[in-house]
C-alpha cells in the first residue's frame, strides 16, 4: 500500500517548503501516503507528498515537492466541502495562513464526494502543519479531535488560530455519544450497533450513517449500509446483508464505518469495525479507544467539544498564595508600640545593681528624708519586675530615681520586648480527615497561660510558632500562636513578678516610717526607725501573685495532639469503600464502587425492572 | 434458543466477571412461560455440566447474562436450569459508560472528607510536641519616672 519510491520519510527537512507562500496559479497534488503499520497491521501514520506546480515565466511549469507529515494530535478543525469533489484544506503555519487545494483528481482520493479535512489548531503549530488521519486500506479517514472547536465549511478559523476565539464554531454541547458494537459470540449472526444519543445532543443529531466496505483490498468500495434517525438507537444488520449490499456472493472481511450527521456538520468518523466470519472483530476508533481491540462487544465514546453552559464543578479554594515570598508573615513583625522616652525609663538591671539601689534608696539621713519627704525617690519607682527575658543593650545610664542619682549604672531597654519562643512542625497522623476536628483536638501548654484549645486545621500539618511579647513595665505578656507564620489565636498572660520595693501601701510605709520618725525624735531614739526602714519595710506586691505561681509551674511550652485510633481491617477499602465523593466514569474504576443513589440510568435499553435491578445494585455497592 | 454455560468465579456484585466457558453455544428451550429475568430452560444433560460447576450461562436470543442458581437433573436426560438475571454484566457496556457522583470506592477516594463508616476506637493517642522554653533567661527591669541621663 506505500506509495512506490516514498522511501524518505523524513519530512521534517521539508517543513519549510510547506510553509511557502503560494503565489497566484500555484497548484498542488497529493500523492498517495507513505503509511507505517504496527504490529496488528493497522495504519497508524502516514507522510504525504505534496506536489506543487508553480507557473514559470513566461510559461511552464516547474515542480516543487513537499513532504507533509500527518499523525495524530490534539487540537484540530475540521469541515468538509461537498463541492464537486474539490476540497479545501486550510494551514496554518508560522508566516500566515494558507490555502492549498486540491481536486478530486489528484490521487490521494478515492473519488467520493465525502471528504473531512482535519488542521491542527493553534498550539501545534511551532515547527509543522500537521493533520489528523487514520487509514484503513487507502481511506483517508480523519480523526475527530475531542477539545477542538469544530468550523463549519468555509469558516476560516483564523480568529481561533490567533486569538482563540471560538466565534464561529458549531455550538455543540460537551457531550459524549456512546456506539456499542455487538457481534455475536457464534460470528456469523447478527450485528448490532447500538448508540446512546445525550439530550443535549438530541436536537442536532439527525442521523447515524452506517458504511461497509469490502474486506477485499483490491476493491476499492465504500457503500453506505444504512441512514438511521439517530432516534431509533440500534441498527441490526448480518453478515448475510451486508454482503449482499457488497455484491452478491461477497464472502469475507468487511469493515464498517459508522459515523454521525448532524444539523451543520458532519463528524467523521466515530468509530470502525473490521468484521470476518470466524475470527473476533477488530474494533477501533476516534474516540478514547485509540488502540484496535480484538473483542465481541466494543463501546466507543465520543466526545464532541463545543460550548456548553454546564457549570464548573465547586472545587475547594486553593491557599491563599503560600508561595508568594510578599506574603504577610507574622513572627518577623516586630513593630512596638513605645511609651514616651522622657514619661519613664525602664533598665536593666542585675540582682547586685538591684540590691545596690535597694541600699542607696534606704541609706538617706533622717535630714535627707524629712526634706525629700513630699518627693521621696521610692515614689518615682514605677515598678520592678523580674521578667523571663534579658534584653540586651548598649545604651548604658546612670539610674536616676526621682532627683536622686543611685550611683547605679544601668541598661536602658525597650519596655516591650517581642520573643519568638519556638517552632515545631507538627505533621499528620493518617493524612486524612481524621487528622482533624472533630476527630483530632488540639491543645497548647503556654507557660504563664496555661492550656489553651486550639483549632486542629491550624496545627495538623503546619509549623506552629510560639510568639510571646512582654511589657517589663505592667509584667504581662502577649502570647501569639502562629500557623506558617501567620497569626491565627493571641492570649494575655501575666509573666512578671512584682519585686517589693514599689507598692500599693507606700503611704501606708511612708506613715509608718513619719510616725516612727515622730516617735523617734519625741524619745530621741532614732534607731529602732532607722532599723525598721532599711530591714523590715512591709510590702504588699502589687503584681498578681498568679505570675509567681506561674513561675513555679512548667516553662516549657508544648502542643498536645488528641487523636482518635481507628481500626480499619486490611479489607476495609474492598468490603465496605471509602468516601469517594468524585464524579467519574465507572468504566475507569476497579474494586469496590457505590453510586449516589440519584446516579442516572438514561441511555440503557433495558427493562424497568432491569433498571431497578441496576439502581440497586450501583448504590449498594459492587465491583467495578 | 442458544445457550452459552459457563462456570463463573466471581461475586455477583462483580460487574466484569471471571468465568470459564464450559460450551460452545449449545441448543436449549425454554420452559412454559418465559419470565425473561428468571427464564428456565431445558437442554440435554451433559455431566460435564455438572462437573465443569455450571454457575452462569449467555442466553443469546435475550441477549442477556443469568445466573444459574439452580440445575436440576431430570428424568429422561434432561437438564432445567432455573435461571436469574445478571443486569450488572448484562449491561456491564453501558454502565461503564455512565459518569456520575461515585460515593465509596476502593482506590478513589477523598481522604479529607469525613468518612463515617471509619471504624474508632474508644482509646485515643496523646501526642506532645514540645516547642521551646518561655524561660531560658530572665532579667530584672527597673522602670523610673523621667527621662534618663544618658552616660554611655
Amino acid at each position: 500500500m506505500s506509495n512506490a519510491g516514498d522511501t524518505t520519510i523524513d519530512y521534517t527537512q521539508y517543513i519549510n517548503d510547506v510553509t511557502d507562500t503560494p503565489t497566484s496559479g500555484h497548484e498542488l497534488q497529493w500523492s498517495n501516503p507513505v503509511i507505517e503499520y504496527n504490529n496488528n497491521n493497522v495504519p497508524i501514520n502516514a507522510h504525504l507528498i505534496i506536489k506543487e506546480r508553480i507557473p514559470m515565466s513566461p510559461s511552464g511549469y516547474t515542480i516543487k515537492y513537499s513532504y507533509l507529515r500527518i499523525y495524530a494530535e490534539n487540537g484540530l478543525f475540521i469541515w468538509r466541502n461537498n463541492n464537486n469533489g474539490y476540497c479545501t484544506v486550510y494551514a496554518r503555519t508560522e508566516t500566515g495562513v494558507l490555502q492549498y487545494t486540491t481536486a478530486t483528481e489528484s490521487n490521494y482520493y478515492n473519488g467520493s464526494d465525502e471528504f473531512t479535512a482535519c488542521l491542527s489548531s493553534k498550539k501545534e503549530w511551532t515547527t509543522a502543519t500537521s493533520m489528523t488521519w487514520e487509514f484503513y486500506r487507502e481511506q483517508y479517514v480523519i480523526s475527530l479531535d475531542i477539545d477542538a472547536p469544530i468550523f463549519p465549511v468555509n469558516n476560516m478559523p483564523e480568529n481561533y488560530w490567533d486569538t482563540g476565539n471560538t466565534d464561529g464554531s458549531i455550538d455543540i454541547k460537551k457531550s459524549q455519544l456512546n456506539f456499542t458494537v455487538t457481534v455475536q459470540p457464534t460470528f456469523d449472526g447478527v450485528i448490532t450497533v447500538t448508540w446512546n444519543v445525550p439530550d443535549d445532543l438530541l436536537k442536532q443529531m439527525q442521523y447515524v450513517n452506517i458504511y461497509v466496505s469490502p474486506g477485499d483490498e483490491s476493491v476499492n468500495k465504500v457503500l453506505l449500509a444504512g441512514k438511521i434517525n439517530y432516534k431509533t438507537g440500534k441498527y441490526l444488520t448480518s453478515y448475510y446483508d451486508c454482503s449482499q449490499k457488497l455484491g452478491a456472493g461477497y464472502i469475507g472481511t468487511f469493515t464498517m464505518f459508522i459515523n454521525a450527521e448532524y444539523n451543520d456538520a458532519s463528524v467523521t468518523p466515530l468509530m470502525y469495525a473490521r468484521l470476518e466470519k470466524g475470527k473476533k472483530p477488530m474494533f477501533w476508533g476516534a474516540g478514547e479507544l485509540t488502540e484496535p481491540i480484538y473483542t465481541d462487544i466494543c463501546t466507543i465514546t465520543v466526545k464532541i467539544a463545543g460550548k456548553g453552559n454546564k457549570p464548573d464543578a465547586i472545587k475547594p479554594p486553593a491557599d491563599n498564595n503560600p508561595t508568594d515570598p510578599d506574603a504577610e508573615t507574622d513572627i518577623d513583625d516586630n513593630k512596638i508600640m513605645e511609651r514616651g522616652a522622657n514619661l519613664a525609663t525602664t533598665y536593666k538591671i542585675t540582682e547586685q545593681q538591684l540590691k545596690q539601689i535597694g541600699e542607696k534608696l534606704w541609706s538617706f539621713s533622717i535630714t535627707d528624708i524629712r526634706l525629700n519627704l513630699s518627693s521621696a525617690p521610692i515614689e518615682n519607682i514605677v515598678s520592678i519586675k523580674l521578667m523571663p527575658i534579658a534584653q540586651s543593650s548598649s545604651q548604658v545610664s546612670q539610674i536616676l530615681v526621682g532627683n536622686m542619682d543611685t550611683g547605679v549604672t544601668g541598661n536602658i531597654v525597650n519596655t516591650i520586648n517581642p520573643r519568638v519562643i519556638g517552632t515545631v512542625d507538627v505533621p499528620g497522623y493518617y493524612n486524612n480527615f481524621l487528622d482533624y476536628e472533630p476527630y483530632t483536638q488540639c491543645s497548647i501548654y503556654l507557660p504563664f497561660a496555661g492550656f489553651k484549645s486550639l483549632q486542629s486545621n491550624y496545627i495538623i500539618g503546619h509549623a506552629v510558632s510560639v510568639k510571646y511579647t512582654y511589657d517589663v513595665v505592667t509584667g504581662s505578656c502577649k502570647i501569639a500562636i502562629l500557623s506558617d507564620n501567620k497569626t491565627f489565636a493571641e492570649f494575655d498572660a501575666q509573666c512578671g513578678i512584682d519585686l517589693p520595693l514599689t507598692s500599693s501601701n507606700r503611704a501606708q510605709i511612708e506613715s509608718a516610717q513619719l510616725t516612727s520618725f515622730v516617735g523617734a525624735v519625741t524619745t530621741g531614739n532614732i534607731m529602732p526607725l532607722l532599723d525598721t526602714a532599711i530591714k523590715t519595710p512591709t510590702y504588699n506586691s502589687t503584681g498578681s501573685s498568679n505570675s509567681t505561681c506561674a513561675a513555679q509551674m512548667r516553662l516549657k511550652c508544648f502542643i498536645t495532639v488528641d487523636r482518635p485510633v481507628a481500626d480499619l481491617p486490611y479489607s476495609f477499602p474492598h468490603d465496605v469503600g471509602v468516601y469517594c465523593g468524585i464524579t467519574c466514569q465507572i468504566g475507569k474504576l476497579s474494586g469496590f464502587t457505590m453510586c449516589n443513589p440519584n446516579v442516572d440510568l438514561s441511555g440503557i435499553p433495558c427493562l424497568a425492572a432491569e433498571r431497578d435491578m441496576l439502581l440497586d445494585i450501583l448504590t449498594s455497592g459492587f465491583y467495578a | 434458543m442458544q445457550v452459552i454455560l459457563y462456570c463463573n468465579l466471581s461475586d455477583k456484585k462483580t460487574k466484569d466477571k471471571i468465568k470459564t466457558q464450559l460450551t460452545q453455544p449449545i441448543s436449549a428451550s425454554p420452559k412454559g412461560d418465559i419470565d425473561i429475568l428468571h427464564p428456565e430452560i431445558l437442554l440435554t444433560y451433559d455431566p460435564a455440566y455438572i462437573t465443569g460447576n455450571v454457575n452462569y450461562c449467555y442466553i443469546a436470543d435475550y441477549g442477556r447474562y443469568y445466573f444459574v442458581n439452580t440445575p436440576t437433573l431430570l428424568t429422561g436426560g434432561e437438564m432445567l436450569l432455573s435461571c436469574e438475571i445478571d443486569v450488572l454484566s448484562t449491561w456491564a457496556q453501558y454502565v461503564n459508560n455512565i459518569a456520575t457522583l461515585i460515593e465509596r470506592q476502593e482506590f478513589v477516594n477523598s481522604p479529607l472528607v469525613s468518612d463515617k463508616k471509619y471504624i474508632l476506637r474508644n482509646d485515643r493517642y496523646i501526642d506532645r510536641y514540645v516547642i521551646g522554653s518561655a524561660l531560658t533567661e530572665q532579667g530584672y527591669y527597673l522602670t523610673v519616672n523621667g527621662g534618663a541621663e544618658k552616660n554611655e
